[in-house]
C-alpha cells in the first residue's frame, strides 16, 4: 500500500511535469477551461443579480471537473495505450491501479487548482467563501473519481487520443446543458429534470452549492456515490492496456 | 526444491479461435539464458506475455521464480525486468529523466549514471527520448528493464534496430548479467544472437516448440551440407543421388547450385562417403566440381527446415 502511494505520488508528478512541458496540453487542460468559466461567470455579472451570480460561479466549480479528469485523462490514456507506455509501466514494479492512479491523482490536482482559482474569484466577487470547505471538497474528489473512471470507459472504445476527446463531446454538452451548472434543472419540463437529477454532473454541483450554503440532501451524496459504482464497473470492463491497432 | 527459474508445461494460449500457443514445455535454470526462436506468429510473444504475467495461460502450467506469474504478478514484477517488442516510452522526457523515473519506482535501483554507462547512452542523456533513433530507443529499454536489478529478464528481440556496435554492445551487456546470475528468457530474429548468447534455445513454430536444447544438440542429426556450381554442360538430370537423394538447386550469383543435406546412416562418416561417392561421380564425368563446400548443418538450416516445414 506504502509502495502504491509512493509510485501513484511519482507518476502524478510526471504528469504535472509534462502537462506544464507541453503548451497544447497546459493551454487544454489548464488555461482553456479556466477561460471559459470566467466567460460564464463575467456574462452572469453582466447580465445581474448576485444569486445568478453565485449560481453560475458554484456551477463552474463543479463543471471544471469535464476537462482535466475527464477531456484530458481519456486523450491521455488512450494516446498512452496506442503508444505502449502504459503496457510498459505495467511491465515495471508499479501496479495498474497506482498507474492509473497517478494520472487520476494529476488530473486531479489540476481540477483541484482550478476550483481553487474560482473559488478565489467567488470570494473576490462577493459571492464569499464556503461554509462547509468540506462538503466542496467530497464534491470535488468524488467528481474527479467519477470522471477520471468516465475517461477510462471512454479510452477503452478509442482507438486514438484525439477520438477519445471527441468521444467525451456528448457527455460534456449533455452534463453542461443538464446539469445544473449554468441552467437550473427547475427550468426543464418534469421529465427532463427527473433524468437530469441522476447526471453524473448533478450531484456534484449540488454539493457544491451545499457547501456553499445550499440545504445539504443525501440524495446528492447517493446518486455520487452510485456513479462511482458504476463508472468503476463500467472501466473494469473497458477500459484496456493492449493497443487496439494491429 | 526446483532450481528452475522458468518452467513451462503444456502452456496453451489463444486468441479467439486462433491458437497462437499449442501446448508448450520448457524451463530455464537460474542463471541460464534461454532463447525461443521463430517467426513472426510462431507464439514467442505470446509465450513471453504470459511469463511477464500480462495475460494469464488458457491451459497448462506456468511458473515464474516459483510463483504464478499472472496472479503473483505484484510480488513478482519488482524481481523482473522487461524489455517489450516496441519501446513504449514517453517521448517528452529525456533519457535521464526516463531512467530516473524507472529508478523511482524500484526499490534497490542502479544509478542513473550506471544506468546510461550500461546502455552506453552517456552522452544521450539530456536529449528527448523522441529525438533517439530506433537503436537508441532500444538501448534506453534495455536500461529500463536491468534499472532495477532484476533476477529474471525477458528480452523481447532486444537487438532489432540497433546498429552492429550497438549490437554487439548489447551482447556484452547481457552476457554480463548472466554471468552476475540473472536468468534471461530472450527472443530473437537473428540466429548468430542466440548461437553467440544462448545456453539453451527451442525453435517454435506455429505455436509449438519443434526442436529444443543447446545449439550443438539443436544441429545434431540435421546431417551435414554438400555444395557445388553445376557446370553449364552439365545437365541437372544427370546430376548423382547422394545419401539416396537427388541435390536440391538453387541459383547463386547466376549459376545453377546443386546442394544435398547429407543424412544417411553412418552417423560418423556420411559427409565423407558422400563426397567420395561424389568425388567418383566427377572423375567418371570428367565434371569440375566449381566451389565445392562441405560443412555441417548451421543452426540456419534447422531453422529454414523447421519453418519450410521440411
Amino acid at each position: 500500500m506504502k509502495t502504491d502511494l509512493a509510485h501513484v505520488y511519482r507518476l502524478a508528478r510526471l504528469d504535472l511535469g509534462l502537462i506544464f512541458r507541453n503548451r497544447s496540453a497546459l493551454a487544454n487542460a489548464v488555461l482553456m477551461p479556466l477561460g471559459v468559466a470566467a466567460f460564464l461567470i463575467f456574462t452572469a455579472r453582466e447580465q445581474g443579480g448576485a444569486d445568478n451570480l453565485s449560481y453560475v460561479i458554484t456551477g463552474q466549480i463543479a463543471a471544471l471537473v469535464l476537462f482535466a479528469p475527464l477531456v484530458n485523462l481519456a486523450g491521455f490514456f488512450t494516446s498512452r495505450r496506442e503508444e505502449l507506455v502504459l503496457k510498459r509501466l505495467l511491465g515495471g514494479p508499479a501496479s495498474a491501479p497506482a498507474i492509473l492512479g497517478g494520472s487520476a491523482a494529476g488530473a486531479t490536482v489540476v481540477y483541484l487548482v482550478q476550483a481553487l482559482a474560482v473559488g478565489a474569484a467567488a470570494a473576490a466577487l462577493d459571492v464569499g467563501l464556503p461554509s462547509n470547505p468540506l462538503l466542496v471538497l467530497i464534491a470535488v474528489l468524488g467528481g474527479a473519481v467519477v470522471f477520471a473512471l468516465l475517461s477510462m470507459v471512454i479510452s477503452g472504445l478509442s482507438s486514438s487520443g484525439e477520438l477519445a476527446q471527441l468521444a467525451t463531446v456528448p457527455v460534456m454538452l449533455i452534463s453542461m446543458i443538464l446539469s445544473p451548472v449554468i441552467v437550473p434543472t427547475e427550468a426543464f419540463p418534469d421529465r427532463l429534470r427527473q433524468v437530469a437529477e441522476f447526471l453524473p454532473l448533478t450531484p456534484v454541483a449540488d454539493l457544491v452549492r451545499a457547501g456553499y450554503g445550499d440545504a445539504f440532501q443525501w440524495s446528492s451524496l447517493a446518486v455520487l456515490a452510485a456513479w462511482v459504482a458504476v463508472a468503476t464497473v463500467l472501466a473494469r470492463r473497458f477500459f484496456r492496456w493492449d493497443p487496439r491497432r494491429g | 526444491m526446483s532450481t528452475e527459474t522458468i518452467e513451462v508445461g503444456g502452456l496453451r494460449q489463444r486468441y479467439g479461435a486462433f491458437e497462437a500457443v499449442r501446448g508448450i514445455d520448457f524451463s530455464v535454470p537460474s542463471g541460464q539464458l534461454f532463447a525461443l526462436l521463430g517467426t513472426n506468429g510462431a507464439g514467442k510473444t505470446t509465450t513471453m506475455e504470459v511469463l511477464e504475467g500480462f495475460r494469464p495461460a488458457a491451459a497448462g502450467t506456468v511458473r515464474l521464480l516459483g510463483a504464478d506469474p499472472f496472479r503473483d504478478r505484484r510480488a513478482l514484477r519488482p524481481r523482473v525486468g522487461i524489455m517489450l517488442q516496441e519501446s513504449g516510452l514517453i517521448g517528452d522526457l529525456t533519457v535521464s529523466e526516463t531512467i530516473g523515473l524507472w529508478r523511482d519506482l524500484h526499490a534497490r535501483p542502479l544509478s542513473v549514471g550506471e544506468a546510461l554507462a550500461r546502455a552506453d547512452l552517456a552522452d544521450k542523456a539530456g536529449t528527448a527520448v523522441r529525438q533517439l533513433s530506433g537503436g537508441q530507443k532500444r538501448r534506453l529499454d534495455l536500461a529500463l528493464a536491468v534499472v532495477g536489478r532484476p533476477e529474471v529478464l525477458f528480452l523481447d528481440e532486444p537487438t532489432t534496430g540497433m546498429d552492429p556496435e550497438a549490437r554487439i554492445a548489447t551482447w556484452k551487456l547481457i552476457q554480463d548479467l548472466v554471468a552476475d546470475g540473472t536468468t534471461v528468457l530472450l527472443t530473437t530474429h537473428y540466429l548468430e544472437e542466440a548461437e553467440r548468447l544462448a545456453d539453451r534455445i527451442a525453435i517454435m513454430h506455429r505455436g509449438e516448440i519443434r526442436i529444443a536444447g543447446t545449439v550443438p544438440e539443436v544441429v545434431a542429426g540435421h546431417g551435414d551440407r554438400i555444395a557445388f556450381r553445376v557446370p553449364a554442360h552439365v545437365p541437372i538430370d544427370t546430376l548423382p543421388r547422394l545419401d539416396g537423394f537427388p541435390p536440391e538447386i538453387t541459383v547463386a550469383d547466376g549459376f545453377p547450385t546443386a546442394r544435398y543435406t547429407v543424412t544417411g546412416g553412418d552417423p560418423d562418416g556420411r559427409a565423407h562417403r558422400s563426397v567420395a561417392d561424389l568425388l567418383a561421380w566427377a572423375a567418371t564425368q570428367s565434371v569440375t566440381l566449381d566451389r565445392l563446400s562441405v560443412r555441417p548443418a548451421s543452426l540456419e538450416d534447422v531453422f529454414l527446415s523447421i519453418v519450410e516445414d521440411k
